[in-house]
């Protein structure tokens, strides 16, 4: 039975250009780049035309941009080098349906004394504005926002968002993991102050990410060492890494309306499908409407949802379910809890995430073996 | 397509009716399974989750692709050394097929 994948919001497989990209680098160009010698040099070159690559694609500056392990260490840095710059704001807002790399750092700062308010959201997952705008003050450090949710698919009002936080002079930290790819995101665009994304969302590498801090905002570093990464970030840089999420981040860019469409198409087929023989819900946002295209999150009636993916697996069919592991109980995910209640949402729910190359024909395929669970 | 996992004596009393899924299964099979399968001694509940639905897949294979009716358990023990029933090699299996 040939695998059908269908996480690509957990991680992607690396594309092979990005594959080739790196090559090179995981064999005869190995120089260290702080070595004052020419395979250190040419190393240095790389990681310098990676990010000037990349700053292209987003409209920025090449050195608003820092190379971090990933998505949660670039929230970390965010966050965490934010509050140690700006010691006399120690208020933090942000909402429960957060990546808990967003959750569990903003609780640590709680416990180091800065008061957390968290905003609410409605069914579908979007902030309350009206909230926000209320819980902005001067003691407010940042609202940190996770721009399109990975659990339920749901993309914020991000212009909107911003404009109310700026207003009052708030910054914004984004957490982009789930949107590079799916938008053409360009901060002459959208004016964001902080950006977080990672590689391996777009068919990079893993254990690479990005932070994107705004010339004229300041963070302090976590890490301390050599000083790359103009001191934000030390350590020998990742190069191979790095190359491959430039390639992976200029392949993101290219033909994201037509991939879209493609994905939207995928996800409503197989939603319709799944309607026209069993009792099932989406959670979230509609689709083809503030929903990561290609996204489904759905509750089946009657069906565990844990069990139902653990069904699927046996399939052959690979899925996600929003289920934590809490004291050794499956409980269901903190997105789903955050949402107003609905009894619905008690069976779990599970993820289903396509990936632009895949076919319509593959849903034939999807039906056919879930009918037989 | 359901299938009823029925497990009984000889003279046709119940022992276990339902899905495998909810079968007992030996809480020392479950752990070994988590060390085979992913190296982790001290499996959280999801994984543990995971051996079992292992499990489940080995007992898929080899009982519902054919009609199963009154089998035997007693050449099937070690096929079946994860499930935590007593006196399993003198118990027969039925799978009922419900469309």
């Amino acid at each position: 039975m040939n695998p059908i994948y269908l996480d690509h919001c957990a991680t992607t497989p690396i594309h092979p250009s990005v594959y080739e990209a790196m090559k090179p680098y995981l064999t005869t160009t190995f120089g260290n780049p702080s070595s004052v010698h020419k395979a250190g040099v040419v190393a240095k070159k790389a990681i310098n035309d990676a990010r000037e690559s990349m700053a292209r694609l987003l409209h920025c500056q090449p050195e608003e941009i820092t190379f971090t392990s990933g998505g949660t260490e670039s929230i970390n840095m965010a966050l965490k080098g934010l509050a140690e710059a700006y010691p006399n704001k120690m208020r933090i807002i942000t909402t429960k349906i957060e990546h808990q790399a967003t959750l569990k750092t903003v609780a640590w700062l709680e416990h180091k004394g800065y008061e957390i308010v968290y905003v609410d959201v409605d069914h579908k997952g979007l902030v309350n504005l009206d909230m926000l705008e209320k819980s902005l003050n001067q003691k407010t450090l940042c609202f940190s926002i996770i721009w399109a949710n990975n659990e339920i698919g749901t993309i914020q009002d991000l212009n909107k968002i911003l404009t109310i936080c700026h207003r009052h002079d708030v910054l914004v930290h984004v957490d982009a993991v789930q949107m590079i790819g799916k938008t053409d995101v360009r901060f002459d665009r959208y004016p964001i102050d902080l950006m977080t994304w990672t590689s391996h969302k777009i068919f990079g590498p893993k254990g690479i990410g990005a932070l994107y801090v705004r010339n004229g905002i300041h963070i302090a570093p976590l890490i301390h060492g050599g000083g790359q990464e103009k001191g934000l970030r030390s350590g020998t840089e990742n190069v191979k890494d790095i190359i491959g999420f430039s390639q992976a981040m200029t392949l993101s860019y290219l033909h994201i309306e037509e991939k879209n469409r493609h994905l939207d198409m995928l996800s409503r087929t197989l939603f319709e499908r799944f309607q026209s023989i069993v009792d099932v819900s989406l959670i979230g946002a509609s689709i083809g409407c503030d929903r990561i295209p290609g996204h489904l999150s759905l509750c089946f009636k009657d069906r565990d949802a844990f069990q139902l993916s653990l069904a699927f697996n046996r399939k052959s069919i690979y899925v996600s379910t929003g289920s934590a592991c809490h004291a050794n109980s499956l409980d269901l995910s903190h997105v789903v809890r955050a949402l107003p209640e609905n009894d619905l949402y008690q069976q779990g729910m599970i993820r289903l995430s396509f990936a632009h190359e895949q076919s319509v024909e593959l849903i034939d395929e999807i039906i056919q073996r879930f009918q037989e669970i | 397509m359901k299938n009823i996992i029925h497990i009984h004596t000889k003279d046709g009393k119940t022992i276990y009716r339902g899905s495998m899924i909810h079968m007992p299964f030996k809480k020392r099979a479950i752990e070994k399974a988590c060390i085979d399968l992913f190296n982790d001694p001290d499996p959280c509940i999801i994984h543990q989750s995971y051996a079992v639905s292992h499990f489940v897949e080995i007992m898929e294979k080899r009982y519902l692709d054919h009609p199963v009716l009154n089998l035997s358990l007693k050449d099937e023990i070690d096929t079946l050394h994860f499930l935590d029933i007593p006196d399993l090699e003198q118990l027969f299996l039925t799978v009922e097929v419900n469309s």
